[in-house]
């Protein structure tokens, strides 16, 4: 990114706002163990169900097991930022490679995957995630499976659309001309122009991605307890909601911030990056 | 026509694009984009290429370079890159080479677009544009590729030390000039120069027709050049052939088709040109009806309805291309009777 553009971004509040907490979020992941004063999976029966500012020992109250919920809540980052960052690289690098092999080779190519987009984007998301999960059982390492292969439709036809139009420009012409093998033609000049709104799509659907994470969690189908999943947190302050609200709240205005943060840089990184908004690839 | 020192001969060139229509895309139609050409450039002569838009100027020339698969016809090219040891040049048709020979086939013709900004690949610097034809040919790498490249863009008035930068970076005339000193890359023998400098301001049009022609001079070129302004044409071209809906109609040298023009349609594209002159009255011939459509192209003459001239023959007969002596061919039955009027320019 050039200097000028950061500028531009700069300008953008919202975009500013979102790449505040995204730095945020994962400046709590990275630094998570110094930064709680407890163990996530630690606690202590005796201490239960304590409410915010309650104990000075636990600055946001306890869990039902009597585990401190700030400690929960900061290690939460970590899995809500590692599911989100590696099914979304999942989904970006199999939307990407398809969208492009899609557009750039045509014929058989592009109807096979086309009918393959279409027919996966007939299906809900969360509801073909769920089936996924329901079929390689809960756990996080099936978690990144299920999220990583159901939502690269979007990121396959905006890369298809993408070599599409790049496909006719003169420059691929000219490639051509000089003799350029297709491959070439492929590396040099069609991904390197395609890959910018690619990336931005994908930094979009992180924020999707953690949502998700957080349904099938809410679920029981996501990270199995003990593990500080925040969706997993909620489901589990539900039984304790009127006596606890805390238990259930927090973990959802963590969630809140996280997806609001990347959808925001997003939204920017698109703003930033779009010819009608403005002209910044040239 | 004998074929001693053609560089290029094109005969019965078409290019027919098919109409498909309903669920099992079953065409239905053909454009006859390209509709039996032919035409022959010696070496180191430009021959212009004039038409209105939709003529199938474009689509002849990435024809002849294969950038586009020709339907049926012959591209005859004198080629030196496929010449075997100790033979200046082996006489190749582009419409059938296979993709193996292509690849060394291009390295005699090269082409340069109408568009100076998508021409150039936004993400890689000039340096790097130019020196790709090099690279994909292993011509030369390291320090040689980059002494070539400093050589390239000196010849096309660029600095070398414009080398890193990228094409957003520069100006309409000098991005066209980054894509002449591409083209050159390979040390072609045809351009196809595609309205090279139609995108350009007026002043700097004649700059980079200029150094068109200096390089031609330099390199030995020989061009095609297809444009729709016939001043720039009159300037550069040797001779000139004229093109209606896919077929040409008229080629001869450009002084004697400025001064007599031997088909109507001809005549008619004269008398639209602009002249810079206030005082000067010009009756234009104003060509009722608009171009028809190439899907369904009228019978006999394909210019019949919109002559002033047409007689009944034209609607029946379709004309065969004339040698109306010294090699002014024209494509039209009253050819000989017909006294059409010059045109004055500049």
């Amino acid at each position: 990114m050039s200097h000028k553009s950061l500028k531009r971004f700069w300008r953008k509040k919202n975009a500013v706002i979102g790449a505040t907490l995204v730095i945020l979020v994962c400046f709590i992941a990275v630094f998570a163990p110094l930064l709680s004063p407890y163990h996530y999976a630690h606690g202590n029966l005796n201490d239960a169900l304590l409410g915010i500012g309650e104990d000075s020992r636990y600055l946001l109250g306890t869990d039902h097991c009597g585990r401190d919920m700030l400690s929960r809540l900061l290690f939460g980052a970590r899995i809500s930022l590692l599911v989100g960052l590696i099914a979304q690289l999942a989904n970006t690098v199999i939307g990407g490679v398809l969208g492009i092999v899609a557009g750039f080779y045509g014929r058989v190519w592009d109807d096979v995957i086309m009918f393959l987009t279409n027919a996966t984007l007939s299906i809900p998301v969360l509801i073909f995630a769920l089936a996924l999960m329901a079929l390689l059982g809960p756990g996080l390492h099936n978690l990144f499976i299920a999220l990583g292969i159901t939502n690269w439709c979007g990121t396959c036809r905006l890369a298809r659309s993408k070599t599409l139009s790049i496909k006719e420009e003169n420059y691929v012409e000219a490639a051509k001309t000089i003799g350029c093998s297709r491959f070439r033609i492929l590396s040099k000049h069609i991904l390197p122009n395609a890959i910018a709104p690619i990336l931005v799509i994908g930094t979009l659907g992180i924020g999707d991605a953690i949502l998700i994470a957080a349904s099938l969690g809410f679920l029981g189908l996501g990270a199995q307890p003990p593990l500080p999943e925040w969706g997993t947190m909620l489901n589990a302050g539900r039984n304790y909601f009127y006596n606890a609200p805390w238990l259930s709240v927090l973990p959802g205005i963590a969630i809140l911030i996280t997806v609001l943060g990347f959808n925001l840089l997003g939204d920017g990184l698109r703003d930033l990056i779009d010819p009608h908004t403005k002209k910044l690839t040239k | 026509m004998s074929s001693d020192n053609f560089l290029l001969e094109v005969k019965e060139l078409r290019k027919y694009f098919p109409v498909r229509k309903g669920v099992l895309r079953r065409v239905v139609a053909q454009v006859k984009a390209v509709d039996n050409v032919d035409l022959a450039i010696k070496e180191g002569e430009t021959l212009g290429l004039v038409g209105e838009s939709g003529s199938g100027k474009t689509t002849t020339g990435r024809t002849i370079l294969r950038l586009i698969e020709p339907t049926s016809g012959q591209i005859m090219f004198r080629s030196k890159a496929l010449a075997g040891p100790g033979k200046d040049y082996v006489q190749i048709d582009i419409a059938s080479a296979p993709r193996k020979k292509l690849k060394a086939l291009r390295r005699d013709m090269q082409i340069i677009f109408q568009d100076p900004y998508s021409s150039l690949n936004p993400r890689m610097t000039v340096g790097a544009i130019v020196g790709e034809p090099l690279i994909v040919h292993r011509i030369a790498r390291g320090k040689e590729r980059e002494s070539r490249v400093r050589e390239l863009l000196a010849s096309v008035g660029l600095k070398p030390d414009h080398m890193k930068r990228y094409p957003h970076e520069f100006s309409g005339g000098q991005r066209q000039r980054i894509g002449v000193a591409r083209a050159l890359a390979l040390d072609p023998q045809l351009i196809v120069a595609d309205e090279p400098v139609s995108a350009l301001d007026v002043s700097i049009q004649a700059q980079v027709l200029n150094m068109l022609e200096d390089l031609q001079q330099e390199f030995g070129l020989t061009y095609l050049f297809i444009a729709h302004d016939l001043s720039v044409v009159k300037h550069i071209s040797d001779r000139v052939a004229v093109m209606y809906l896919g077929r040409i109609v008229e080629l001869c040298v450009t002084e004697e088709l400025f001064n007599h023009p031997k088909h109507p349609y001809t005549e008619a594209l004269m008398s639209a040109v602009p002249i810079p002159d206030p005082d000067y009255e010009v009756e234009r011939i104003l060509l009722e009806g608009d171009v028809p459509s190439p899907v369904n192209p009228p019978s006999g003459c394909y210019f019949h309805p919109r002559c002033q001239y047409a007689k009944e023959i034209c609607e029946k007969e379709a004309p065969v291309q004339r040698d109306l002596g010294g090699g002014h061919f024209s494509v039209c039955h009253l050819a000989d009777q017909l006294s059409l009027r010059p045109v004055r320019l500049q």
